[in-house]
């Protein structure tokens, strides 16, 4: 019997596969001397169709490499770049590496010429995971150069080396931004995007798995499970066949509980769900329109808007005509619940996910240290939200936005700081500990009284007054002198997460 | 019933009997065809009081207020300009009206306060306040007006239903007709009428595609110096240079005109024309009468061949290709007479018949020898004779190859040297001796991309095929589309009068995947084959060239890097060495120098200084009669770069160096950008970037974008119906930008290749619409014609689009609604929407340029919709 997979690419000879209408498609355009860009969510499938383009290109008599940039080491010069391509080139090809000198070896078209068999046959590349060179400079000389050579096609005569390269392009990435847009290669290809498995397509993955036959027919009882896997996840590969993997496999008598922990699973403690949310809440427009979403259930869609565009290729939503929504229930009920979506609401359930910002978030802030330490206190609050640790994450969010705030006011000008403490009705340094002219030495509550009269060019950061309580829960005196228990704070920790998410954005704002 | 022959008859017989004719002629005219049901379309009029509401309701206040004066009629139309359309429409006032003092009523309400302040001024001299009297009722009043306004159109229903009826009558003749002459008869296409005919009258009608009658059609409302003109000298002259053709008139007059005019008039109009008749008389059966006689008698005299004679030829020529006329049984005038007749007969075929008529053949005799001999052997042979008649076909050079042992009953060749806008420049040919089947298919396409990668179609000969839908299918998941042919088509191709290319191109178009063979590029460069138009370009870049600098300026995809690439060719004509440097990827002057040492050969040092530019300007110039011009295209991104980057503590100190180069006459330059080089150079900080002329680069005329899809859909032997109504709607469509036009051809050969082979070959109207009215079309059209236009930018053309066109207002309205812009960005706004062709300059304000843009933004819920969008953005 096969199984579900839930866990990286679904081998070639896996019988349990259902194919992907993007496969074809992607196909297609290569073969009719096309490039594609091929975009989608995590986990929806992109490299197991990668494979199987791979495969039906190559049974088309093509030459078909694929560079993977997860494995690109990290390189200080372009010409190390390069490098890696034309060892990782040749290795697929199973051919010397050649050596590279002088311009050559920072041109990609001549690495490529020096180590492709000569010839005139295509040759296709499939670059997965094409976010993956971190340096901006590097990034645009790269994708530069491959727009370069689709420029080239033009008017290179039919055995040069622009018309044998065919490209495809995959990942999860902003197609706009990647790379500056005149140099982008990405505008030159056809967009292709994977879509979800339709509910037929996973009865008959179900038939094959369970029964270990196409065209199987299922159970009642089976069919009624897949049909409420779907209603709450839609056709997501990846989270149906967690929960089917979950439910199906086990007695009949436990499917219900099985099905119930799945679900909570995939809310609260599966990577998926925090990656996806994490990505959501790092990109502040993207956020926006989640949050939206959120309160309307379905927004109108600006032309050619990109924060849109991008919204659906991270997963969270998709597109209906003109029209944005949740592409699941699941994602639906997440993005409501969620605290760093709609911190003006002070949402707090039980059920609500925290997830942390990752690092990029906080590449705004100027001490090395308080970013990390800002970085890290935010994702250890995090944690500590999720496993019901609600005073640990409090501590961790308050200290979160006191390291934010003294991190801005450090940036200051004396003229800029002396204003705005002047423009306090009250305040007070305890001398000789506090140094008015360094923040760094403040109280909190001197940081959060200057921090309000600081002129900001968009709007006002308004630290909450409630942030010295949240801090202060660190003293076990305080927090026992609150007479709450640990489960009682889930309103606080659920408001602290909200205020960590609005400092972070302003303070954001005003410092960019 | 009386036929045709009786009128013949009796017109033989006396004066007496055919004014009888011209009475019974003028008592079945029908005095008018007024309905009605249709009289005054009531439908029209309750809509544009629908849509007119709200300014109804303002002028109904106007009425009611108290004072009247020119600022309350003013302040009516600045609020909603329908006002004034109404106004004018209680007035009578059709079209713009001059006044001698120099005043006028246009057309349209202009956006400047003062010239409507003085329009409410002259209309209230005009006396308005006479019709927005206390207690008139503006609608009913509206509601006449509109009757009257709509009443102009009533003829043309008239006219409308007239003809309607002529072509169902013609129609229903033609399709039900039992007669064996009359089943033969057919309409011919407009583009085939007669020269005499064109313009002039109906219908052609034709038998085997030769014309012998043709219907003019007159309804004549009333009776006067022109219509008697027509019909006693107009009509006569027509039959006349018909008959020289051999083509008989026939005439259905009709209407109170009619019935008015001279019996001179009539009988002389009877007598001359080859048949005349009322509309009733027509669908009397008058009509078909007058067909068949002129089909059968009539003055071209068709004499059908002698049946024997007609077989022995055509049996002659498919056997043994020639037919002399010694060899047929009759009389040498008669043979003579029955070679050029079958000749006549068979214009569908290619046929040469000797000057002196004594010999008629296959006009390529040869090949179709060799297609004959192909058709009747099946073997190795034929297999590989059959490649040779494909690469005469396409006048190709052929090299024969070894396709290796392992293929037996397989050949192959690849023709090369085909110079073509849809086959590709070298193409592989198979011929096989076996069954078609799918691994045969893929085996031919992996051949394909081993020995002409570069080809998106091969060509497969077998004896015989059976093309089935599966196969047709498959072809889009190979490297390669096939064209199948076999033994028959061959055959067939080589006998036709059709060039051959295009029966070639016609089996593709019926039988493969048309999106491999589809000429339009939409994305990427456009290649030679695809560039129409730019003349204009083309005269300002030599031009300027010879003392002066050009920016080229330009949205996306407007075709900048295409023009750059024709613009070499351009100049190495016009005698000027050109150099052309993708700047694409050109992100520092390291980068720069970089580009010069590959493409150009030049020394310079790895570290690449912007004066570095004048060792390559002299590198390159030496020994040459003209300084060299530099061809730099997207340089937007190293004039970033070189803003931001000092030597010798300057800013841009590489394009200043091209500057002095060209300002020396040491070198010219073309720079092609978008964004950052039009900032740059309307910058009036910037001075120094005056040694460039700055040539946007705008959509395409009208003439160069029809042909951009005319063109290769013709090539590909695609029939486009409505010419007239398609071309309008594509200009609509498109505005003229080349990558839309592109588009819009693409879409419609998709379109095509979901259709059943038989339906292929003709596209309508209708099916560009089903391409372009649709969300995704309006997408792309949006997207295009924005490009890199900002959130605000973008704001901008959707508030000219609700018809705020001056900077002041739109700067006003944002502000209104919480956006405060600079006036600088609001003219860059403004000036990049014009350069990407979304608005244009009209007096002192802007007005929408792109006339599809206010539908495409329809798809997303409509001007007012799309606003809202982009201010909350904003916000």
């Amino acid at each position: 019997m096969s199984s579900f997979h839930t866990q990286g690419a679904v081998p070639l000879d896996s019988p349990a596969y259902i194919q992907r209408g993007f496969e074809e498609r992607a196909v297609a355009e290569l073969l009719n001397q096309n490039w594609v860009l091929l975009l989608g969510p995590r986990e929806h499938g992109k490299s197991s169709g990668l494979l199987r383009i791979k495969a039906m290109l190559r049974e088309e008599d093509l030459t078909v490499l694929t560079l993977d940039l997860q494995n690109l080491p990290p390189c200080s010069t372009y010409q190390e770049l390069l490098t890696w391509v034309t060892n990782h080139v040749a290795r697929e090809l199973d051919v010397r590496a050649p050596e590279i000198y002088g311009d050559d070896a920072r041109e990609l078209t001549r690495c490529l010429e020096l180590t492709l068999p000569k010839g005139s046959s295509p040759v296709v590349i499939i670059i997965d995971e094409v976010a993956n060179i971190p340096n901006d400079e590097l990034r645009n000389s790269f994708y530069g150069q491959i727009r370069g050579i689709s420029t080239a096609r033009g008017e290179a005569p039919p055995d040069a080396l622009p018309r044998r390269l065919r490209f495809l392009f995959a990942g999860m990435f902003r197609p706009e931004s990647m790379v500056h847009p005149l140099n982008s290669p990405f505008n030159v290809c056809e967009r292709l995007e994977t879509e979800d498995l339709r509910i037929e397509q996973i009865r008959h993955l179900v038939a094959h798995i369970l029964r270990g036959e196409e065209g199987a027919d299922l159970d009642e009882e089976t069919i009624r499970y897949i049909d409420r896997a779907y209603a709450l996840v839609g056709g997501h590969p990846y989270m149906l066949q967690y929960i089917l993997s979950k439910t199906l496999q086990v007695s009949p008598l436990d499917r219900d509980t099985a099905l119930d922990t799945a679900i909570d699973t995939l809310k609260y403690s599966d990577m998926h769900t925090s990656a996806l949310l994490t990505r959501v809440i790092a990109d502040p427009a993207v956020s926006r329109i989640a949050a939206q979403l959120a309160t309307q259930g379905a927004l109108n869609i600006p032309p050619g808007d990109n924060d849109y565009k991008h919204i659906c290729i991270l997963g969270l939503a998709r597109r209906e005509g003109t029209q944005l929504q949740f592409r699941n229930n699941l994602y639906a009920d997440l993005a409501r619940s969620s605290p760093q979506l709609r911190p003006e609401e002070s949402i707090a359930t039980p059920g609500s996910l925290v997830v942390a910002f990752p690092e990029n978030a906080f590449s705004f802030m100027r001490h090395p240290g308080l970013r990390e330490f800002t970085y890290a206190a935010q994702r250890g609050a995090a944690n500590a939200f999720n496993t019901g640790s609600y005073r640990l994450a409090l501590v961790g969010f308050g200290s979160a936005i006191e390291a934010i705030l003294i991190d801005w006011l450090q940036t200051l000008t004396p003229a800029e700081l002396t204003t705005a403490i002047r423009s306090v009705s009250r305040i007070q340094f305890n001398r000789p500990f506090e140094d008015a002219v360094n923040p760094g030495t403040w109280r909190l509550v001197n940081l959060v009284k200057v921090s309000r009269q600081v002129r900001a060019p968009s709007r006002a950061v308004d630290p909450p007054e409630a942030l010295r309580e949240f801090r202060n829960t660190v003293h076990p005196s305080v927090a026992v002198a609150t007479g709450l228990s640990e489960s009682r704070l889930l309103p606080e920790a659920t408001q602290a997460s909200g205020f960590f998410t609005m400092v972070l954005r302003d303070v954001e704002d005003a410092m960019t | 019933m009386r036929s045709l022959f009786d009128i013949e008859e009796e017109r033989k017989s006396g004066p007496a009997k055919f004014s009888n004719k011209v009475e019974e002629f003028r008592n079945s005219v029908t005095p008018d065809l007024y309905d009605p049901s249709d009289f005054v379309v009531w439908g029209e009029v309750k809509l544009k009081l629908s849509h007119y509401h709200e300014a109804i309701q303002a002028a109904q206040k106007l009425t009611n207020s108290k004072s009247h004066s020119a600022e309350k009629l003013d302040a009516a139309m600045e609020r909603n300009p329908e006002v004034y359309d109404l106004l004018c429409s209680l007035l009578a006032v059709g079209n713009s009206i001059g006044f001698q003092d120099g005043r006028e009523l246009p057309e349209k309400l202009p956006r400047s306060s003062r010239e409507r302040i003085r329009i409410a001024g002259l209309l209230e001299d005009i006396g308005i306040w006479n019709v927005l009297v206390s207690g008139a009722d503006i609608q009913s009043m509206f509601r006449v007006a509109l009757i009257a306004q709509t009443a102009g159109k009533r003829r043309f229903r008239v006219r409308g239903r007239f003809e309607s009826r002529i072509s169902r009558l013609l129609n229903l003749i033609l399709k039900s007709s039992n007669d064996s002459v009359l089943s033969r008869v057919g309409v011919l296409p407009k583009h085939k009428f007669p020269d005499p005919a064109r313009g002039r009258v109906d219908y052609v009608l034709a038998i085997d595609g030769i014309p012998f009658a043709a219907i003019a059609t007159v309804f004549q409302e009333q009776s006067g110096g022109r219509q008697q003109r027509d019909l006693s000298l107009t009509y006569p002259a027509l039959q006349k240079s018909l008959e020289d053709n051999s083509v008989g008139l026939i005439l259905i007059a009709d209407g109170r005109g009619i019935y008015k005019s001279p019996n001179s008039v009539l009988e002389d109009l009877l007598q001359e024309l080859s048949a005349c008749m009322t509309l009733s008389q027509a669908e009397a059966g008058y009509l078909e009468q007058a067909i068949a006689t002129l089909a059968l008698t009539g003055r071209r005299e068709l004499k059908r061949l002698d049946v024997p004679l007609e077989t022995i030829i055509r049996t002659t020529l498919l056997s043994v290709g020639e037919v002399s006329v010694s060899s047929l049984p009759a009389t040498n005038k008669v043979a003579r007479r029955a070679l050029a007749q079958y000749a006549a007969d068979h214009p569908e075929l290619a046929l040469t018949l000797a000057p002196d008529g004594a010999f008629l053949s296959w006009t390529r005799f040869e090949l179709v020898q060799k297609s004959v001999n192909i058709s009747k052997n099946s073997g190795n042979k034929s297999a590989t004779e059959a490649i040779t008649v494909v690469g005469k076909l396409l006048d190709a050079k052929k090299k024969m190859l070894d396709l290796g042992e392992d293929q037996p009953g397989v050949f192959g060749a690849l023709l090369s040297d085909i110079r073509d806008v849809i086959l590709p420049s070298r193409m592989l040919v198979i011929a096989t001796t076996e069954d078609v089947n799918a691994s045969m298919l893929r085996r031919i396409a992996k051949l394909s991309t081993r020995h002409a990668p570069e080809a998106k179609l091969a060509t497969l000969l077998a004896p015989t095929t059976e093309s089935t839908e599966s196969l047709r299918r498959l072809q889009s998941m190979l490297s390669a589309a096939i064209v199948i042919i076999d033994h028959n088509d061959l055959l067939n191709l080589t006998r036709s009068a059709i060039p051959l290319r295009d029966g070639f191109v016609s089996m593709i178009l019926e039988r493969t995947d048309l999106t491999k063979v589809s000429p339009f590029v939409v994305r990427g460069v456009t290649p030679e084959r695809m560039f129409f138009g730019r003349e204009a370009e083309h005269a300002t870049l030599i031009s300027t060239l010879a003392n002066n600098s050009v920016a080229l300026l330009g949205g996306r995809r407007i075709g900048k890097t295409s023009l750059m690439q024709r613009a070499r060719t351009w100049l190495d004509e016009a005698n000027f060495r050109s150099f052309f440097a993708d700047c694409q990827a050109v992100g520092d002057w390291n980068d720069f120098g970089r580009v010069a040492r590959r493409e150009w050969g030049v020394d310079v040092p790895q570290t690449f200084k912007p004066h570095f530019l004048f060792d390559i300007i002299s590198q390159l110039g030496k020994g040459a009669e003209h300084p060299p011009i530099f061809l730099l295209d997207e340089i937007d991104h190293l004039l970033s770069w070189d803003q931001n980057h000092l030597e010798h503590g300057v800013r841009e100190s590489f394009f200043r160096s091209c500057r002095t180069a060209s300002q020396d006459g040491k070198a010219q330059f073309v720079f092609s950008g978008e964004r950052t080089i039009a900032q740059r150079l309307w910058d009036p900080h910037s001075p120094h970037w005056n040694f460039c002329r700055p040539l946007s680069l705008q959509q395409l005329s009208r003439q160069a974008a029809e042909q951009l899809l005319f063109n290769p859909l013709q090539s590909l032997q695609v029939t486009i119906d409505e010419q007239e109504a398609f071309r309008a709607a594509m200009w609509r469509y498109t505005g003229g930008h080349p990558q839309l036009v592109q588009s819009l051809g693409d879409r419609l050969v998709k379109s095509l290749n979901e259709r059943p082979k038989e339906a292929r070959s003709l596209i309508r109207l209708k099916d560009l619409k089903n391409v372009a009215e649709c969300l995704d079309f309006a997408e792309h059209y949006l997207e295009t014609y924005w490009g890199q236009a900002t959130d605000l930018d973008r704001l901008v053309s959707v508030l000219v689009a609700e018809g705020i066109g001056t900077p002041h207002d739109i700067t006003r309205r944002l502000k209104r609604q919480g956006i405060t812009t600079e006036d600088t960005h609001m003219v860059n706004s403004l000036r990049i929407l014009e350069l990407y062709g979304i608005i244009r300059r009209d007096g002192g304000g802007y007005i929408v340029n792109a006339e599809w843009f206010a539908n495409a933004l329809s798809y997303y819920g409509g001007v007012e919709q799309v606003k809202k969008l982009y201010l909350e953005k904003l916000l």
